[in-house]
């Protein structure tokens, strides 16, 4: 690997270009950077490294009870009674609970009401909960929900988009189809009607697991009055929360969610979470018990959300010399038997279904199709990879029918600065793309590569290679259906000993934010980072900020700490302006020294951070903030997909490099070259780190990841036989970061999470596409479909299409 | 559908866990409690299947502290590995890497580092499974198993060993001792080591060996070769994987053919039609092509979560292919079209 910013580099202040433009970190126009821009160790490495971290299923509590779940043995089925006697009878067993026992609503659905906690006598999936257990021994919970009797009248299912909106399909839910969405812009008849190629493909791609280390768990524990307090492995505290006090018809008040430190996350701890603890909160409710739940591995593959299955058709047209006049696409997404976040996935890949490319004539249908299958939901890219891979396939397949090089076509089409995104609204500020695809294609040395694997493969039968290449664009933050929840709080803190505590809203899941806002609040406040430390996320100690997704962390966890650290320094700078009788507002503060803004720090420290502290805490002073922090609104017209769909855009472009196996297809996975366009870097360590972890974890959904599901049911729930890429299939990764600090994020960033991930599995598809000469349509590329595609067979794995028109 | 299907993932309790010092007193324990009792020496087999309720064993019965039950030694006539050898310790053996590199590749494809130490020869025999990497090996040079009990000892061949999967000839108060493969099948190459070959990254292809010296082909020369696939490099059930063995008789004339398949049907399976085309000929382009399509006949693989029948039957052919066109020094080639090789 070769990150640009070398782990090793000195810790040199990094100049702060954003003097004075309005941006600037600390809203004082420091000169320099301390802490952001710097690589410190992660703050939680030592402790995770070695084995001190406590984990959910690392808590213990008196009487601790251990909870189990029974689900469904039918995909789809009416259940016509349930008998739990002989799991009461069990010795241990301490509850056991269906539907009726539920004091509150029995709904846990995070945007519709269309979900049940507890079956109310409608099983539309295999992971449609029956009963839940308490037993003092983990094993017995587990044989006591085995021993639960339930008789179903099993109803037929649908298992794909295109069977469940087929005539005389089952009812999953009233409707089908949970909701569309669209992008209309120009008229896509004309444009292709002016195109001299026209390419037509049926894209899709298949479930992809979150694989996180830690599976699912939590442990309640009652506390007075019948409040609960909830130590959750997760994403989203605020959404446990909300979620436990529907079903337990109490007050947010009541019900307290720490974030338990998780061991990774990736969207499968999103919304998830909230189901495993409303089950083991109510099991604490009716035994007055802790009670933990803590999933295995195969009921984590079976039962939580996946990466959404989809089916992507793609139309594109273009004029000889490459301009694309028109796309038109539909996409059907496999929301499974209850919408969970299915429709903000489906806005993302709605609105980023064109790629980065101008095109004046777009026509996209997006429907959310309920089904028996296990359900979708959010997963590093949420929507966007599935989207990708259709619009850098098909600009692969576009350039071979054009005979024009696959980057030539990217650049022709490529978003400029000034051009408009596929909502309608110009791209804010610099757009990088160009720059990125260039970066790329030099790390790649892309022209003669290209031309050397032509030249080998035209002589080696055996092995075949590849280079292939993906540019997305990236809505960074939550797209504009998400507008009502974006804002964020924190709070900040000075101790009498000059140390610092911040309280956050965002949770830390392995992709380093504790680590991040302790640098990014020690940069506002100015001073070491060493300082800082960052309390576990607690719902009881910030505001709700929203979830922790869409690569939103550290820019919604930055504006409050800045906003914060700006109310600290007024107090701060008031009380040196006493001291040395200058006025409060000629005071900057920077790495703990205190020095004129005027003449600057080069002039000379005036006081020392500790000092100003030690006056402020012998007047008592107040010294604890709040931050707080609002996007700007997101006004967006539904029915035309028009409008300011993100505030924020991220440019990147990957190139993978492949060898293929044609005896056996298999795939070596040789380099990958990464150009990332992030705003500015905080810890450019962690950047580049989040970079090989998305490419690794897309190509992971490329070339092997694959959900086999019977009739909804997972056949491969473990780690046997689903396979994610170890440290030996890891490529090369090559990165280079652009930093653009004009960029309205504070300091200057924009997310790097999910755009690290989104292009990686098409990238990967291209270059096998150029190595083996066929076109693919379905992810992922396995052995398998390589080997049958060089051998001429006409293999459709995923579900097929019946007949479905545009 | 009724309720058994509840999957519990929760091992039953086992009642005794005896670790026997020496093979007299394994084998009093196995004669004692039969098929209840079930031998240990990684677990990494036994461990996975009892926590899916699939094994119940009531004893534990560990042999992997019996002095000298992981010895690899030669005799006059045979390599033998104590049932105990780890995949490991062969690839520790320095005779093994350079004449028995099929045995060599399986160990190194075998899971990752923490299962090449724990699992044992002698566990991947008795396990049964068509995806024992190492089973193949041992059959294609016509290794034996040696069966002890309290009753005696016996020598079985090991393609006769299993039966089915997880069913194999051993009694219930058996124990396999030791798997042998004679020195007869184990000369070295002539064409040279290979080193490069062995390394993780370059296992799943054949890295065609150099052409034979100035002195041209011995009369008499024999190899072996391993191969297998698997969507990734480390920790992975093979797709299928073959063992191939060749006895030659010139530098292109096949005396011997024996190639063993792996996921290819209920238990390994001997390419005997394949074998039938090749012996007594000298390899051409042309032969191999029959030979390669000959060995549809005798597989039987089955559509699963890992591949199709269909894939899998394409890959015990151009793996046949792979292995005949580096024996006979012809260029090595990927797949032919489907309908050629599999009608
Ligand atoms: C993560 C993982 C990856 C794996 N990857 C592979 C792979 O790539 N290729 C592969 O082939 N296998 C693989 N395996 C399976 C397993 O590691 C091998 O089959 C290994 O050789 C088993 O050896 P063991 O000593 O651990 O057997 P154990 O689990 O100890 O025993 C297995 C069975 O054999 C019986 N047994 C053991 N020794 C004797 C004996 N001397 N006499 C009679 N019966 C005996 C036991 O009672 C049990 O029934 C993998 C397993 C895991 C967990």
């Amino acid at each position: 690997m070769a990150p640009v910013h070398s782990p090793k580099a000195p810790a040199k202040p990094a100049a702060n270009p954003q003097e004075g433009n309005g941006h600037s970190a600390n809203g004082n126009g420091a000169e320099q950077f301390y802490s952001v821009g710097q690589s410190p160790l992660r703050v939680d490495a030592r402790d995770k490294v070695t084995g001190q971290t406590q984990y959910a299923d690392d808590l213990h509590f008196t009487g601790l009870l251990h909870g189990a779940i029974r689900c469904s043995d039918h995909p789809h089925a009416k259940v016509l009674s349930i008998d739990t006697s002989a799991a009461e009878a069990m010795e241990g067993v301490e509850a056991v609970l269906t539907a009726k026992d539920i004091p509150g609503e029995n709904q846990i659905g995070i945007i519709f009401n269309d979900q049940p906690l507890l079956c109310d006598g409608h099983a539309r999936w295999y992971g449609e909960r029956i009963a839940v257990v308490a037993a003092r021994d983990p094993r017995v919970a587990r044989r006591a929900v085995a021993a639960i009797k339930v008789e179903y009248e099993p109803l037929p299912g649908a298992f794909s988009p295109e069977e469940a909106l087929a005539d005389g399909a089952p009812k999953i839910h009233e409707s089908n189809i949970l909701d569309t969405m669209h992008v209309r812009r120009g008229d896509t008849e004309k444009g292709f009607a002016e195109c001299d190629v026209v390419i037509e493909n049926i894209y899709r791609v298949n479930y992809q697991e979150h694989a996180y280390l830690e599976t699912q768990g939590c442990v309640v524990v009652p506390g007075y009055g019948g409040s609960m307090t909830i130590h959750t492995s997760c994403q989203c505290p605020f959404y446990v929360q909300k979620g436990v006090k529907t079903i337990l018809g109490k007050q947010a008040s009541q019900i307290r969610v720490l974030q338990s430190p998780t061991g990774g996350a990736f969207g499968g701890k999103e919304d998830y979470p909230t189901e495993p603890a409303a089950c083991a909160a109510l099991l604490a409710w009716a035994t007055g018990k802790p009670v933990k739940m803590i999933y295995q591995r195969e009921d984590d593959v079976e039962w939580s959300s996946k990466r959404h299955r989809m089916a992507i058709y793609h139309r594109i047209g273009a004029s000889k010399d490459g301009t694309i006049k028109a796309v038109h696409l539909k996409v059907l997404e496999d929301v499974g038997a209850y919408g969970g976040l299915s429709t903000v996935v489906a806005d993302r890949a709605n609105i980023s279904s064109i790629g980065p490319y101008n095109v004046e004539n777009i026509h996209v249908d997006t429907y959310c199709v309920y089904t028996n299958n296990l359900f979708g939901g959010a997963f590093r890219g949420f929507g966007a990879p599935q989207v990708t891979f259709a619009h850098e396939s098909a600009m692969d397949k576009l350039a071979g029918e054009l005979t024009m090089d696959p980057i030539a076509l990217r650049k022709k089409n490529g978003f400029r600065e000034g051009d408009t995104m596929a909502s309608g609204q110009p791209i804010p500020g610099r757009v990088p793309l160009i720059e990125s695809i260039d970066d790329a294609t030099t790390l790649a040395n892309w022209e003669a590569r290209r031309a050397e694997y032509d030249a080998h493969n035209a002589t080696n039968p055996l092995v075949r290679k590849g280079l292939g290449a993906a540019a997305i664009i990236y809505g960074v933050n939550l797209h504009a259906g998400g507008e009502y929840i974006n804002r964020s709080g924190a709070h900040m803190r000075i101790n009498e000993d000059g140390s610092v505590n911040i309280s956050i809203g965002l949770t830390e899941m392995g992709q380093g934010l504790l680590t991040a806002a302790v640098q990014m609040a020690a940069e506002a406040l100015g001073i070491s980072h060493e300082l800082v430390y960052c309390n576990q996320i607690d719902t009881a100690l910030v505001p709700d900020s929203g979830p922790t997704v869409a690569s939103r962390a550290t820019i919604m966890s930055g504006f409050p700490l800045v906003d914060a650290a700006k109310k600290l320094r007024r107090t701060l700078f008031h009380r040196a302006g006493e001291m040395l009788n200058m006025p409060a507002d000629d005071f900057d503060l920077a790495n703990g020294k205190f020095f004129s803004k005027k003449k600057g720090l080069s002039a000379g420290a005036l006081l020392d951070y500790m000092d100003v502290v030690g006056a402020c805490f012998a007047k008592r002073e107040n010294l604890t903030e709040v931050g707080w922090y609002r996007t700007p609104d997101q006004p967006w017209d539904k029915a035309t997909g028009q409008g300011i769909a993100y505030h924020s855009f991220a440019f990147a472009t990957q190139i993978a490099d492949v060898e293929i196996n044609t005896a056996s297809g298999q795939i070596d996975v040789k380099n990958f070259y990464c150009a990332h366009d992030v705003g500015r870097a905080i810890n450019p360590n962690m950047v580049t780190g989040q970079i090989e972890g998305g490419v690794v974890q897309g190509m992971g959904w490329g070339i092997m990841e694959e959900l086999h599901l019977r009739e909804g049911k997972a056949l491969n729930p473990g780690f046997t036989d689903y396979l994610i890429p170890t440290s030996l299939d890891a490529p090369k990764i090559h990165v280079k970061l652009l930093e653009d600090p004009t960029v309205a994020g504070p300091f200057g960033i924009k997310g790097i999470g999910e755009p690290s991930l989104i292009p990686a599995a098409s990238a990967l598809a291209n270059a096998i596409s150029h190595a083996t000469d066929h076109h693919f349509t379905e992810l992922p590329i396995t052995p398998e479909r390589v080997l049958m595609a060089l051998a001429g067979v006409d293999q459709k794995m995923l579900e097929p299409a019946v007949s479905m028109s545009w | 559908m009724t309720s058994h299907s509840v999957e519990t993932y929760v091992a039953n309790p086992v009642e005794d866990f005896i670790r026997a010092e020496s093979i007299e007193q394994a084998l009093e324990v196995r004669a004692k409690f039969g098929s209840e009792c079930y031998p240990l020496v990684g677990g990494t087999d036994l461990l996975v299947l009892m926590r899916a309720g699939r094994w119940s064993p009531r004893v534990i019965l560990d042999l992997s502290r019996i002095p000298g039950f992981a010895d690899i030694r030669q005799t006059d006539s045979e390599l033998v590995f104590g049932a105990g050898a780890t995949a490991a310790d062969c690839l520790a053996n320095e005779f093994i890497r350079t004449n028995f590199p099929a045995m060599y590749k399986s160990c190194a494809w075998l899971g990752g580092p923490q299962i090449q130490n724990a699992g044992s020869l002698g566990g991947n025999m008795a396990t049964a499974s068509p995806a024992g990497d190492t089973v193949p090996c041992v059959i294609a040079l016509e290794g034996t198993v040696v069966l002890k009990s309290k009753r005696g000892e016996r020598t079985v061949s090991a393609e006769e060993f299993a039966i089915r999967p997880r069913k194999t000839v051993m009694e219930e108060d058996e124990l396999i001792a030791e798997i042998r493969v004679p020195l007869a099948n184990l000369a070295s190459d002539p064409r040279g080591f290979q080193p490069d070959a062995m390394k993780v990254p370059k296992l799943h292809t054949v890295v065609p060996r150099p052409p034979f010296g100035s002195g041209g082909a011995p009369d008499s020369w024999m190899t072996n070769d391993f191969l297998k696939a698997g969507p990734r490099l480390a920790q992975v059930i093979s797709i299928v994987s073959m063992a191939g063995f060749v006895e030659m008789s010139g530098p292109r004339t096949v005396k011997r053919l024996r190639l063993a398949f792996g996921c290819a049907g209920p238990k390994t399976m001997m390419g005997k039609s394949a074998s039938a085309v090749v012996e007594g000929k000298e390899l051409t382009e042309e032969l191999i092509e029959e030979a390669v399509r000959a060995v549809q006949q005798d597989i039987t693989p089955l559509s699963d979560v890992r591949g199709t029948a269909e894939y899998k039957r394409m890959l015990c052919s151009n793996y046949a292919r792979l292995f005949l066109q580096d024996v006979g020094g012809f260029k090595l080639t990927g797949t032919r079209k489907a309908s050629e090789t599999l009608a």
